[in-house]
């Protein structure tokens, strides 16, 4: 789950996503650009990859930098599974269709929050699901 | 054989007319981009046909007593079609979305500003105010509420408005696009917004169409005709208990006056009355609307977008139409296309019967603003 923080530095507003991405590691999307950043044991956080353009395709520069603690996707709305295309045991891509999700009759893909294999798919075609309901968890 | 009975015998071709000739091909293209390109087929098969069978030569069907007469003046000339329309469209809608996150009305408002936009360009063009005013009301983009306007204000240019306005309502994926990207920055696309859940008790569901029936009918009383017959078809679905009547409002009526004001606004598409240089003016005038309301929506939100602080995405603003659901399944793609975890759909959805709501009382104010009815 993201947390997101609004931080005031020298009178200028930053909105600031942060979202655990493994061990010490987050992805943190300040206005829009998107840092890997890694948590160093002094404290200091240092920025371990970032977009090269800001303009590229955000998956590029969100892609986590380790497979980590995002462990589950859940219903980003409420709706009707259409479809479900991956299968428990399946290893997945950032970005790869996990299912297909109905919602006020337009089809929805709910995509790969990271990489990683795919301990369990919680719903099935034509079950309706309500908002933040849990739909896959990966392993690991 | 005589020269009399053999010039009766192919009467028909020589009736035919350079214009008439025209018509029918109009006719086939919308035809062509319903049956081809899915273009809002529904209406666009039937309009087509109209068209073609008003203009052939000598066409008993156009008659005082032909069928498209018939339709016509049974359901198109007294306003019936699209107030029938209007009950199934109000049984179809969820207003759900737009009672969870209420503000959501401020774009509804906003997404009309076209009309008014609209109307103030085909003055310049030299239309007279109702002309003028039938011509902005394609920016409601909503098929019955620019048939119902236009034909109070306007009847002679029916034709053109209706086409016009429903061809368009296809092409809101293709539109409205450009102006999205073109007015925001991909930071604005890229801002997240919670799917905020609040459950809506069947009560508030139940009171909210009876409540904006009694308030938009007493403030604009010229809109009580659309927002009466689409809140009622909205208490009806919202209330359970008439599941019949619902039922038969969202299919068997709403399918046969379909085909029935198809037809007979397809009857209107005559060479004399079509083939002019006005009809080209509205079609221009008919873009500009879509594109103005598009904008105007976007600069809004924009605004919301500044008062929140940056935590409202202003691509909703383009959902504020009435081309429902179209507009807000083009917001939610564009947002997916910036981020695929971001999912505005039910915010959009909002937006988009906001719209609706807010076409109907703009078509009202316009009405009551030139003293009609």
């Amino acid at each position: 789950m993201a947390t997101t923080y609004t931080l005031e530095v020298d009178g200028q507003r930053f909105t600031v996503d942060v979202v655990e991405t493994g061990p010490e590691r987050y992805r943190v999307t300040v206005n829009g650009r998107t840092l890997s950043v890694r948590l160093l044991p002094e404290g200091e956080v240092v920025p371990v990859a970032e977009a090269a353009q800001p303009e590229t395709r955000a998956e590029a520069a969100e892609r986590p930098a380790v497979a980590g603690a995002v462990t589950e996707v859940r219903a980003p709305i409420p709706g009707t599974i259409v479809s479900v295309e991956v299968q428990a045991g399946q290893v997945v891509k950032y970005g790869d269709t996990l299912l297909v999700l109905e919602a006020m009759k337009m089809k929805n893909l709910i995509r790969s929050p990271r990489e990683g294999r795919i301990a369990r798919v919680h719903v099935q075609p034509g079950q309706s699901v309500m908002h933040n309901d849990l739909l896959i968890t990966f392993e690991g | 054989m005589n020269g009399v009975t053999f010039h009766q015998l192919l009467q028909g071709i020589t009736h035919v007319t350079p214009g008439s000739l025209v018509m029918i091909a109009a006719g086939c293209v919308l035809i062509y981009l319903a049956i081809a390109k899915d273009y809002e087929p529904l209406l666009l098969l039937p309009i087509g046909a109209g068209a073609i069978l008003a203009n052939l030569p000598l066409s008993p069907l156009t008659g005082e007593d032909g069928l498209l007469t018939i339709l016509y003046d049974a359901g198109v000339a007294n306003e019936l079609f699209p107030l029938l329309i209007f009950v199934g469209i109000g049984a179809m809608t969820d207003f759900g979305p737009l009672l969870e996150n209420p503000r959501l009305v401020l774009l509804g408002a906003a997404g009309q500003f076209g009309i008014f936009g609209t109307l103030l360009l085909a003055l310049l063009l030299g239309f007279d105010l109702n002309e003028a005013a039938s011509i902005g009301i394609i920016g409601a983009i909503d098929g019955p509420t620019s048939i119902y306007v236009s034909n109070l204000l306007a009847p002679h240019l029916l034709g053109p408005i209706a086409v016009t306005a429903y061809s368009y309502m296809s092409l809101v994926p293709i539109i409205q696009p450009p102006i999205m990207r073109l007015l925001t920055t991909r930071k604005e696309r890229r801002v997240r917004m919670p799917y905020t859940q609040r459950t809506i008790s069947r009560r508030t569901r139940v009171l909210f169409p009876l409540i904006v029936t009694l308030v938009v009918g007493t403030l604009v009383p010229m809109a009580t005709p659309l927002i009466g017959m689409l809140m009622l078809g909205n208490l009806m679905k919202e209330s359970g208990v008439v599941e019949r009547l619902t039922k038969a409002s969202t299919e068997e009526i709403a399918n046969i006056v379909t085909l029935f004001l198809g037809l007979a606004v397809g009857s209107t598409m005559r060479a004399d009355t079509f083939l002019r240089l006005d009809t080209l003016f509205i079609l221009m005038l008919g873009v500009l609307a879509f594109g103005l309301d598009t904008a105007a929506g976007l600069l809004f939100a924009k605004f919301l977008n500044a008062l929140s602080r940056g935590r409202f995405n202003p691509l909703l603003g383009a959902a504020g139409i009435s081309a429902f659901p179209m507009a807000a399944r083009v917001v939610q793609r564009m947002v997916q296309e910036e981020d695929f975890e971001n999912f505005l759909l039910m915010h959009a959805m909002g937006a988009n019967t906001a719209g609706q709501i807010g076409s109907v009382v703009a078509g009202g104010v316009l009405l009551a603003l030139l003293g009609a009815g």
